[in-house]
């Protein structure tokens, strides 16, 4: 018996706790107006019943607490709770109206706002008497029927790894391993040749880089500009002879004043040398640490089958974002897009005020940069919005595991710890961006999933013609001389 | 005859009155008997402090207790010192008379 009543009596208990924790619904009366491509404008009447509760509940909580002389804690009378601590029971009482209306708003009105409203916590007051009324604009997201991601039409290019390709990726490999020699003939395609090369702008040297040995092919391609033609140019040359090109320099090169300037390049060629590739003996087989040829082609086509997959998960991509996007015609939220906008704008003008830019020259290239910056912004959060979209319909959700598996993998990438790639991107906020990376990823694969494929064949490979160097053809601002060098002939 | 010249310390209301006392007690005091409790000036006399609280207040008082407070020891370091004396009035006013002093 008597253990029955104390159960009843624990059952009481738990139920007036579960009471008191959750708070009362306000009374509110909800205005929204739109104001323009998504954007609301809420006003809010917060009726005096429910501030009258809140208020109570707030001086209850301070006289609990509050230390009076000549009181003991919890006997101060209310009224003097209530004038002593004015300003803070107001303050709280704010603090809680407006929480807690913000959220019954939420949860009762389907508003989906990006973000934070903009309230001015200091320019609202709670009245002595009457309703409580505020007001405020806030950014939605923005309203559009879905496309329909299922049964997308999707070009996938495929491509069968024969024994040719088998063979030009081996022969690439063994070049790795291949002896360069000097050569006295003239320079064919294919060879390479150490050259010194000397970069003017207006008979004025900008640039010059020493010893860079390059691989004669089509084009050679610098950090900042590319130099079409100089297979044509370079072959049937021997050492001591020179050459002279022009090119241009890029529009997005890091130097500013040097943007789009057109270049003069003396390239002087002090030696030919031309690759003795090796063949797969025995000796050179246990030195790569295989046994035999059959295995090395065997690895040489796993790795090439992992390529082909990768392009085509990449192609695919791209054409679901371009087609998911293709008919979202709707209209961004301006303030979202204008704010991403002025971040990228920012970095450039300060860029160019630190290359000592006058303000009309950065007035004028203002606006080009803009268009540029606000097309790819439009881009990205319309692709954002929609997978994120889809990801809702779908029911997607971004587990703790995926999480740490994609911190762990990024781990490996980086060669860090996973704790401490977890805590940066807490402390930098990122760990945000990162779940919602995955889930849109995720988003992506459904699509995938749902879609018909047309085999096509893949491309071939574009990058055979083309030769990079690590090195640019403006100066460097920080990079001394010695790490250009040190960075030059690197094939793609 | 000659009027009688009013000689020693002449104090004004506000100079009787230092400060009600807000305590738990004196709280107490004031719901149940109706009666307030203040700091009064060490030489104020009944008649001075039931003067001085109907004019400040516009109330009727009905009685006037007070008791002279001894000043407490107090000790900072070395030094050796005491908080000064001072004078407590409880005031027991007609019933349908309030004061409010929050």
């Amino acid at each position: 018996m008597a253990d029955d009543q104390t159960t009843d009596d624990q059952t009481t208990v738990v139920a007036d706790e579960n009471e008191q924790s959750e708070p009362q619904k306000l009374k509110l009366n909800v205005e929204v107006s739109t104001i323009g491509p998504c954007r609301k404008h809420v006003r809010v009447t917060v009726a005096r019943e429910s501030l009258d509760d809140i208020e109570a509940e707030v001086s209850d909580r301070f006289a609990g607490e509050a230390q009076v002389p000549g009181f003991r804690v919890g006997h101060v009378p209310m009224a003097l709770i209530r004038k002593r601590f004015r300003k803070e029971l107001n303050e709280q009482v704010k603090q809680r109206v407006l929480m807690q209306s913000l959220e019954q708003l939420a949860e009762e009105n389907s508003l989906d706002p990006i973000n934070e409203p903009r309230l001015d916590l200091d320019a609202i007051d709670i009245p002595e008497d009457g309703d409580f009324e505020y007001e405020f604009d806030i950014e939605v997201r923005p309203e559009f029927s879905l496309p329909d991601y299922k049964g997308l039409k999707i070009e996938r290019p495929v491509k069968e790894i024969g024994d040719d390709d088998v063979d030009a990726h081996l022969a690439k490999y063994l070049e790795q391993f291949g002896q360069m020699t000097p050569v006295e003939e003239p320079a064919r395609a294919g060879d390479f040749v150490t050259l010194d090369i000397q970069f003017e702008h207006d008979g004025e040297v900008v640039n010059s880089l020493r010893e860079q040995t390059i691989r004669i092919r089509p084009t050679l391609r610098f950090a900042d500009g590319e130099l079409t033609g100089f297979d044509k140019l370079m072959v049937g040359a021997k050492a001591g002879d020179s050459r002279e090109a022009k090119l241009k320099v890029s529009i997005e090169a890091d130097s500013v004043p040097l943007r789009g300037a057109d270049i003069t390049a003396k390239l002087n060629v002090l030696d030919v040398k031309r690759l003795e590739t090796r063949e797969l003996t025995d000796d050179f087989l246990a030195r790569i640490g295989m046994n035999s040829e059959e295995e090395v082609r065997k690895l040489v086509r796993s790795s090439l089958e992992r390529q082909v997959k990768y392009t085509q998960r990449q192609s695919c991509r791209s054409q679901v974002l371009g087609q998911i996007t293709e008919s979202a015609d709707w209209e961004l939220p301006e303030e979202l897009v204008q704010r991403q906008v002025q971040n990228a704008m920012r970095r450039e003008i300060l860029e160019m005020q630190q290359a000592g830019f006058g303000s009309e020259e950065i007035l004028a290239r203002r606006n080009e940069l803009q268009q540029k910056s606000l097309t790819m912004t439009r881009r990205n959060l319309k692709e954002h919005f929609v997978l994120d979209r889809i990801a809702e319909a779908e029911n997607l959700a971004v587990s703790q595991d995926d999480l740490n598996s994609e911190i762990v993998l990024m781990a490996v990438q980086s060669g860090e710890n996973p704790r401490r790639v977890r805590s940066r991107l807490q402390k930098s906020g990122m760990i945000e961006n990162l779940e919602a990376q995955i889930r849109e990823r995720k988003a992506v694969d459904v699509i995938l999933e749902h879609a018909t494929f047309k085999d096509v064949p893949m491309p071939a490979p574009a990058g055979e013609d083309v030769v990079s160097v690590q090195a640019s053809i403006c100066p460097m601002p920080e990079a001394s001389e010695s790490e250009a060098e040190s960075d030059a002939g690197a094939e793609d | 005859m000659a009027a009688k010249v009013k000689t020693g310390l002449q104090l004004a209301p506000h100079q009787v009155i230092v400060r009600p006392l807000v305590t738990e007690k004196g709280t107490h005091q004031s719901e149940k008997h109706n009666a307030y409790s203040f700091e009064v000036h060490p030489q104020a006399t009944k008649l001075l402090i039931r003067a001085a609280v109907e004019e400040l207040w516009n109330v009727r008082v009905l009685d006037v207790r007070t008791q002279n407070r001894k000043g407490k020891p107090r000790r900072h370091k070395m030094s050796r010192g005491v908080t000064s004396d001072w004078k407590k009035a409880v005031v027991k006013l007609h019933p349908d008379d309030k004061m409010a002093f929050f």
